[in-house]
């Protein structure tokens, strides 16, 4: 057997491993005896013989001692290089056990490789998102924010929005926080025209770099000097990632001008990489405060208490306790509410918050998520270790008979148990290194599809995820390996050597059955969460919007941040959306005052004879001011009436379009039609309603009864200043390449514009549809998944049952029954297993289902048509699954296993 | 008794001594300590004891390696024999010696 020279090795090494004090007595013992024998052959008497033989020695005891030390030495360093080489020798042979049976070994690697690799990118999604401290900032957990708690209803929060003045007023007055800074993000444009880019700004007080304790990779950072209103050089620095995309990572950037919205701006310095603030995502650049404002001709930014742009933060001096900075800042936030604008009154209770993400999870919608996605995906691994160790308690028992010899011939059990484990890590090894193939490609999807909005940087595999991926993969091993392990290494000797020993037991088939059991059980909750959050997408899809958002392109630019007025916007805008009716592959143009699901307006409203309007909870009515093909462009349908036509504009008669919604709620009995409203103002003529179109959207998908109406631009009310283009393109034309030719049309129509935002429209719903795509698309991939890892286990399971029975099968087809019937029991044993797993699956759903009803749209939690629909799935499976054992059952040979046994 | 000084002499020869024993074969621990007496005359006085420590700690460094046998007197008894990397450290070990020795024969043959 080519197990005996390794026997043989392990017997000498324990051997010397375990008597080497009794070796050195020994030696010494040698010693002396053979130089009294001499010493008495050549004259000595033996009493004089041993004194002469222990002079010549020397101190016994002190060399006794000695030796056993170096003994001692040695005998830990044999034993721990006896450890490693048994361990080598335990990985070399388990490799050579897999090598000879290839299909099982790639099965369970591959199971592996999903089950940890799944695990890794969760790990990678949570870690950036919660786990991470913010980068390149000296002791983070020092850092405070500092806001107050408000009361809304029955919810107290806390909000973080401070002004400028107040942070100046704080860092006076609170001095257990050092270095009271501010920090806020705008979108901004850099440069004009045609090369006009969006850049995203960190605008911060002059001590928020020195509050953070970062270094700088080139020059310096911003300072106190910088933020003042003397400050010469308006002064930027350059986030790493910008730095390099736009400026190629010259190191020469000092001292180059950047145009950033009204300001021209000189480069100082360059932030590190990684660097992102104490946001999630880098500034492309970082600017102070006051320059800002100056060149923005906003100085209330910098001089109101009502601005409330910046979130303050400050460090914690050493040994001041949390409890007095707290006290402290509620004064100080009192005092400050004396001023004029200023938020809170002489009851505000301040509020400080660490700025370490994982401290702050509940009020992170994403990392609550992913820290659910994470539970989830654990659960997969689990079920995939169980199915494993379901295979390998499977294959244990085959080898019952060799493993009962070994045990046998004096191996300990320990060391049975390690080689058998052995044999599973490296399994997991192998399923490891696939796995990081899965966290690169996952990883990648994911932030693609599902966070496409948040800035990442670096690979999906870097050192904290391989990191993780190591010990999962060396945990999963040693889990899935263990238990079948120590079932199958115990000493039940006689039983198994004697052949034509039955099934090792019922002990090991009820293990088994009950893994299956929960696998399917896991499955079912899994695929009932796929289930539900498809449906809320589909009924999404199905949603009548009132826009056809996946047709249409919105347009859309920041012209107060270059000094705009409403009036030259308005012509700006008639202009750009004449320009853009001329370009090819345009089937419509339409201006608007108001962006559906982000921004709407209200004016003053009244219906002459009618004291009182009825009130709905949303608010409103709403007005839009828009062109007249606007309901053509993003198509509104118009249920009665007449949309807008060129001839309603300035000067003509005033007329008005209403929604059905509103329609039904301020006329019930009576016509919209023709009724006449008074709109901004009683001086102006009162509007007529010339029709009513379907209800749309204004902020949120679920709703579906805000009230909305509109006017004609011409006729529009004067503080309706901002307008955004709608852009519908015409059959067949490429959205990429027209929404390019849209922004450069909107960024040259006039010199010195700023950067235009052209997007689809169904990207307004993005964040919206988040929950509900992450919902199905994950809980589908996994479900998918633990339901594939379940088939394979119920496989196993069966496929070795008809292994052990066929005996029985013999028997009993040899007494006449019916291949038939035999496949029935089968099949019916295996279907029961999936039906007990599947039944404590849609229990437990049905348990936890109502707790996601929330993020479900329009479909019930506990949705019957899903349930069936899984349960059926599952067991439609089972009986997949089942088949070919069942198969092989009925052709078993009665003849042949009668006499096998 | 060999005093203290002596003894730190040794300790350095004594490697060498006993990798040149084992040399021309295994041996154990007694035999090696009966060939140096007799090849030396019994002219060195050697602590048996420091013997078997200067043995272990080859052992330890991997010059030699050890077996227990049995001896010609029918007794168990460990066996030391050299490993590759002792015959490397006695080839080393016995330049050194020897330029060592034949320095310090010039220095005093100048006399």
């Amino acid at each position: 057997m080519a197990l005996i020279p390794g026997i043989r090795r392990v017997f000498r090494l324990d051997r010397a491993v375990r008597r080497a004090e009794q070796d050195v007595d020994d030696e010494i013992a040698f010693h002396f005896a053979e130089t009294v024998d001499r010493l008495v052959a050549s004259g000595y008497s033996p009493e004089r013989a041993r004194a002469e033989a222990e002079r010549r020695f020397g101190d016994v005891e002190r060399y006794r001692a000695e030796l056993g030390a170096l003994g001692g030495a040695e005998r830990r360093a044999a034993r721990r290089a006896a450890w490693w080489e048994g361990v080598a020798q335990d990985l070399r042979q388990a490799a050579r056990v897999l090598r000879r049976q290839p299909g099982f070994a790639t099965a369970v690697a591959l199971t592996f490789a999903l089950g940890i690799g799944a695990n890794a990118t969760m790990f990678g999604l949570v870690d950036r998102l919660v786990l991470r401290p913010p980068a390149h900032v000296a002791a983070p957990e020092e850092l405070r924010e500092i806001g107050q708690w408000v009361t809304f209803g029955t919810d107290t929060f806390m909000t973080t929005g401070a002004s400028y003045p107040t942070i100046s007023d704080l860092r006076e007055l609170v001095p257990e926080l050092t270095h009271i800074a501010g920090h806020g993000e705008r979108e901004m444009s850099l440069g004009r025209g045609a090369g006009a880019r969006r850049v995203r700004a960190g605008i911060v007080t002059g001590d928020f770099f020195a509050l953070l304790g970062t270094r700088p990779v080139i020059g310096r950072l911003l300072q106190p000097a910088d933020d003042r209103r003397d400050a010469g050089d308006p002064a930027v620095v350059l986030g790493h990632g910008f730095w390099r995309r736009e400026l190629g990572g010259d190191p020469d950037v000092i001292g180059r001008t950047l145009r950033i919205d009204r300001g021209v701006y000189t480069v100082v310095g360059v932030a590190p990489e990684g660097f992102t603030g104490l946001e999630r995502a880098p500034a492309d650049v970082w600017l102070p405060a006051v320059p800002v404002a100056l060149s923005a001709g906003e100085p209330g930014l910098v001089d109101s208490y009502g601005w409330l742009h910046f979130t303050a933060v400050g460090r914690l001096r050493s040994g001041v306790a949390e409890q007095a900075a707290t006290e402290r800042a509620t004064m100080a936030l009192r005092a400050i509410a004396r001023q004029p604008d200023a938020m809170g009154d002489s009851t505000t209770v301040a509020a400080l918050r660490s700025v370490l993400p994982r401290d702050s999870i509940s009020e992170s919608a994403d990392a609550k998520v992913a820290l659910l996605l994470g539970g989830v995906s654990l659960l997969v691994l689990l079920i995939a270790c169980a199915n494993v160790a379901n295979l390998l308690l499977a294959r244990a028992l085959r080898r019952r008979r060799e493993i009962a010899v070994r045990l046998a011939l004096g191996v300990g059990r320990g060391r049975l148990v390690r080689q058998l484990v052995a044999e599973s890590v490296l399994l997991a090894a192998l399923g490891g290194v696939a796995a990081l193939a899965v966290v690169y490609w996952g990883g990648t999807l994911l932030r693609a599809l599902l966070w496409a909005d948040a800035a990442w940087e670096g690979s999906p595999v870097d050192g904290r995820v391989l990191a993780f991926t190591a010990v999962a993969t060396l945990v999963t091993g040693l889990l899935a390996g263990l238990l079948p392990a120590l079932q199958a290494s115990r000493p039940a000797l006689s039983a198994a050597l004697k052949l034509g020993a039955r099934d090792g037991g019922g002990r090991q088939s009820r293990t088994r059955a009950a893994l299956l059991v929960t696998q399917a059980a896991l499955s079912v909750v899994l695929l009932v969460g796929t289930g539900l959050f498809t449906r809320s997408l589909v009924a999404v899809g199905n949603e009548r919007l009132g826009y056809d958002v996946g047709n249409v392109l919105v347009g859309n630019m920041n012209l107060r941040g270059v000094g705009y007025d409403g009036a030259r916007i308005e012509a700006l805008h008639a202009d750009i959306a004449e320009r853009v009716r001329a370009l090819p592959g345009v089937a419509g143009v339409a201006v608007a005052a108001s962006l559906p699901f982000r921004s709407s307006y209200a004016t003053y409203f009244r219906i002459p004879g009618r004291d009182s309007l009825p009130e709905v909870d949303d608010g409103g009515p709403y007005v839009n001011a828009v062109s007249p093909d606007f309901l053509a462009t993003v198509g509104t349908r118009v249920l009665r009436g007449r949309g807008f036509s060129e001839a309603d504009r300035a000067g003509s008669q005033r007329v008005m379009i209403v929604n059905q919604s509103m329609a039904k709620l301020f006329w019930p009995d009576g016509d919209a039609l023709g009724a006449c409203v008074k709109v901004a103002a009683d001086s102006i003529p009162c509007a007529t309603v010339v029709g009513i179109v379907e209800n749309a959207r204004r902020q949120r998908i679920e709703e579906n009864t805000s009230l909305q109406y509109m006017v004609p631009l011409g006729q529009h009310v004067s503080y309706l200043r901002d307008r955004v283009l709608f852009v519908r393109p015409a059959h067949g034309a490429d959205r990429a390449t027209l929404a390019a030719a849209v922004r450069r049309t909107m960024q040259t129509a006039a010199p010195d514009l700023p950067f235009a935002d052209v997007y689809p429209m169904a990207d307004l719903l993005d964040r919206q549809m988040r929950p509900w795509r992450m919902g199905a698309a994950l809980f589908g991939a996994f479900g998918a998944l633990a339901l594939v890892l379940a088939a394979v286990g119920l496989y196993g399971v069966i496929a070795y049952s008809v292994s052990q029975r066929t005996h029985e099968l013999g028997v009993r087809l040899a007494l006449g029954a019916r291949q038939g019937q035999v496949r029935a029991l089968v099949l019916r044993q295996g279907v029961l297993l999936a039906a007990t797993g599947t039944a404590l699956g849609v229990a437990l759903a049905w348990t936890l289902a109502p707790r996601v009803s929330e993020l479900l749209f329009r479909t019930s939690p506990r949705d019957p048509a899903v349930f069936a629909g899984v349960a059926a799935m599952l067991l439609v499976v089972a009986v997949a699954a089942c088949i070919l054992p069942a198969w092989r059952a009925s052709r078993v040979d009665p003849a042949v296993a009668l006499r096998a046994e | 008794m060999p005093d203290a000084a002596d003894l730190s002499l040794l300790q350095g020869t004594l490697d060498v001594l006993v990798l040149k024993t084992l040399a021309w074969g295994p041996r154990h621990g007694y035999g090696v300590a009966r060939w140096i007496a007799e090849t030396t005359g019994d002219e060195l006085r050697i602590e048996e004891g420091a013997l078997y420590t200067a043995l272990h700690r080859m052992e330890r460094r991997g010059w030699v390696e050890s077996e227990w046998g049995l001896s010609d007197t029918g007794r168990r008894a460990r066996f030391y024999q050299l490993t590759s990397a002792g015959r490397q450290q006695l080839k080393e070990q016995t330049q050194r010696w020897t330029r060592y020795a034949s320095a310090v024969a010039r220095v005093l043959q100048t006399a």
